[in-house]
């Protein structure tokens, strides 16, 4: 589901709908199976004064928790043929995506903090474009929010985060190390894990 | 207190050791019901059927063939829909503050092939004006016959049945289709009521919405079924009563009536059989039997025309029976259909038709559904300032003092 800006050019792609939210967290319910974006990903929440967050985990699993999934591919060619042979499938299963909130619009600038409120339940939530990912990126101040323990696989987190980042900006060189130079202060006394962080933010 | 399990379990084991006992005569009247299959003289079966009339006390079928042979599933289309409906409902709660009772339909839409694709749906109703909560006779309005019980079953077979019409009008016109309900074609235990309830319910509810799905598999590809699993239904076996009769004609309460049950010559041939136990012996999977038409009562009397038959399936898992339409058991390519897609859709299952399975799963009301429920009708009731009660007993129930 495209989302269009005033030129009337597609920007960014509506992914589905907050289902739990809080200001440090939020998960969404995507409208498509398997359509979350990736580990690390920045995404936006509401219309108006959005919160931006960073996609921490991602599952699929059973709309109804006392009906798990079973084998079904025993006669089929390949796993497309599973969900084609048993089209209930996609009704039955959903994929849902929880992001950390690293920061929000605060009128016409963004604030890399939480915001004073958590997003609305059924708030529509949105992948970020290249620009609005280049922007959000270019200061780091949130980067203590990722550090927090009550992230699952912070460091890969971080790792994703900042590889898509980089991508995003000009000079992805400059903005890996810049980034780096930042974890080496946030992760002082650490060092065994900022190498592992490194490790995989190099090009 | 609590069920006393340890006296329960010595019961149950008795049981148990009588049920084995059983075992040995019972498997010895099987192989006399599969050999007289093998036997059975279908013209002979029929002339003594229309001598004997209503004086059978067995419910027995009419026979399109030959009851021995068995029949492999044709090939499925390649692309195909099958639509299922089932239905779950919320009966009229004496200790509640309100009248009322809850339909809710499950509805589910599944399409096979180069266009895959699935609609899942529920839609509840909820019944509480005066006129819905009693069926009344047009004739003489002052008769009425409350809705709760037994006859709430058949209102939500009715309302199941006018769910499948609606949902097989929005599906694809030029894709072969079967429609499926959950357990039997035939409305069962209305016999003890008046006419006028009979005719509103058969005549004017299922009938009807039978003769609307007729209308519509004239115009397209559609064949709609029933699908009972472990059915308990005995018309092939009584079927074999008749033909182990000894007498010319089989009145059985004139020949019969002062014989002790068990000890009847049919019963010692066939006693205690049902048909799935006699069709497990030489249905291979996936074969269906040969086709039988019931002769129960209330579908000879207000069925109009629209006869049901019945045949067994080896899906695999188990013995299944489908039920169809006489339009439909008379229609080789919608037999074929309905027979085809049955097996495939207890093979995705897996067991079970896999639409049927999401249809209850749609419509079922849990039990903690049916305590919400009450609460809504409590809480609504105080919106209004209406007075919310319950009866002193369900009260009880609910706080357990000691």
């Amino acid at each position: 589901m495209n989302d269009v800006n005033g030129n009337g050019t597609a920007t960014t792609t509506r992914l589905g709908e907050v289902i739990e939210g809080s200001t440090t967290e939020f998960r969404t319910h995507c409208y498509d199976l398997y359509a979350a974006p990736p580990l690390g990903s920045l995404v936006r929440c509401g219309d108006g004064d959005s919160a931006y967050g960073i996609v921490c985990d991602v599952a699929t699993q059973s709309m109804d928790p006392s009906r798990h999934a079973i084998p079904r591919g025993r006669d089929s060619e390949d796993e497309e043929d599973v969900y084609l042979s048993n089209p209930q499938l996609t009704r039955l299963l959903y994929t849902q995506f929880q992001a950390v909130i690293v920061g929000y619009e605060d009128g016409p600038g963004i604030q890399r903090y939480l915001p004073p409120f958590p997003p609305r339940i059924h708030s529509f939530v949105y992948d970020c474009s290249t620009e609005e990912v280049r922007t959000f990126s270019e200061s780091l101040d949130f980067l203590p929010i990722l550090l927090s323990p009550s992230i699952n696989a912070q460091d890969d987190v971080i790792a994703s985060f900042l590889r898509i980042a980089g991508a995003c900006h000009v000079d992805s060189n400059v903005f890996l190390v810049n980034a780096g130079k930042t974890l080496a202060t946030l992760m002082a006394g650490q060092l065994p894990r900022l190498n592992n962080v490194l490790r995989r933010i190099s090009p | 207190m609590s069920l006393d399990l340890t006296s329960t379990a010595l019961q149950i084991d008795s049981m148990a050791v009588e049920l084995k006992g059983r075992n040995n005569e019972k498997f010895r009247r099987l192989q006399t019901a599969v050999d007289a299959i093998g036997d059975f003289d279908v013209d002979a079966y029929q002339d003594k059927l229309e001598q004997s009339g209503s004086s059978v006390l067995w419910n027995v079928p009419s026979f399109t063939g030959d009851p021995s042979k068995s029949y492999p599933p044709a090939p499925i289309p390649e692309d195909f829909c099958v639509v299922a409906v089932d239905g779950s409902h919320i009966d009229i709660d004496r200790h509640l503050p309100a009248r009322c009772y809850l339909i809710n339909t499950g509805t589910v839409y599944l399409r096979y092939g180069s266009q895959s694709d699935a609609d899942l749906s529920s839609q509840p109703r909820l019944y509480a004006e005066e006129d819905e909560l009693v069926i009344r006779d047009h004739n003489a309005p002052y008769r009425q016959q409350n809705i709760d019980g037994a006859l709430l079953g058949a209102k939500r077979g009715v309302e199941e049945i006018k769910a499948l019409v609606h949902a097989l009008h929005n599906t694809p016109k030029d894709v072969p289709t079967v429609g499926l309900v959950d357990g039997t074609l035939v409305m069962f235990g209305l016999q003890q009521y008046p006419d006028f309830v009979v005719r509103e319910l058969v005549d004017n509810g299922f009938v009807s919405a039978l003769e609307e799905l007729r209308q519509m598999a004239a115009e397209r590809p559609l064949a709609v079924g029933s699908y009972i699993s472990l059915p308990r239904a005995g018309e092939v076996a009584n079927a074999l009563r008749l033909q182990a009769c000894p007498f010319d004609v089989a009145a059985c309460e004139q020949n019969c009536g002062q014989i002790p049950a068990r000890e009847r010559a049919c019963d010692k041939a066939v006693g205690g059989l049902i048909d799935r136990e006699i069709f497990s012996d030489f249905l291979d999977k996936g074969h269906r039997s040969s086709v039988f038409k019931s002769n129960h009562p209330t579908v000879s009397r207000n069925y109009q025309g629209h006869g049901i038959h019945f045949f067994y399936v080896n899906t695999g898992e188990e013995i299944g029976r489908v039920e169809v339409p006489s339009w439909v058991a008379e229609n080789e390519g919608s037999l074929e259909l309905v027979h085809a897609l049955v097996i495939d859709q207890c093979r995705r299952g897996p067991g079970y038709p896999v639409a049927l399975m999401e249809a209850h799963e749609q419509a079922v009301v849990t039990g903690v559904d049916r305590r919400y429920f009450v609460e809504l009708v409590e809480q609504a009731l105080y919106d209004q300032r209406l007075p919310t009660y319950s009866s002193e007993k369900n009260i009880s129930k609910r706080q357990k003092w000691i």
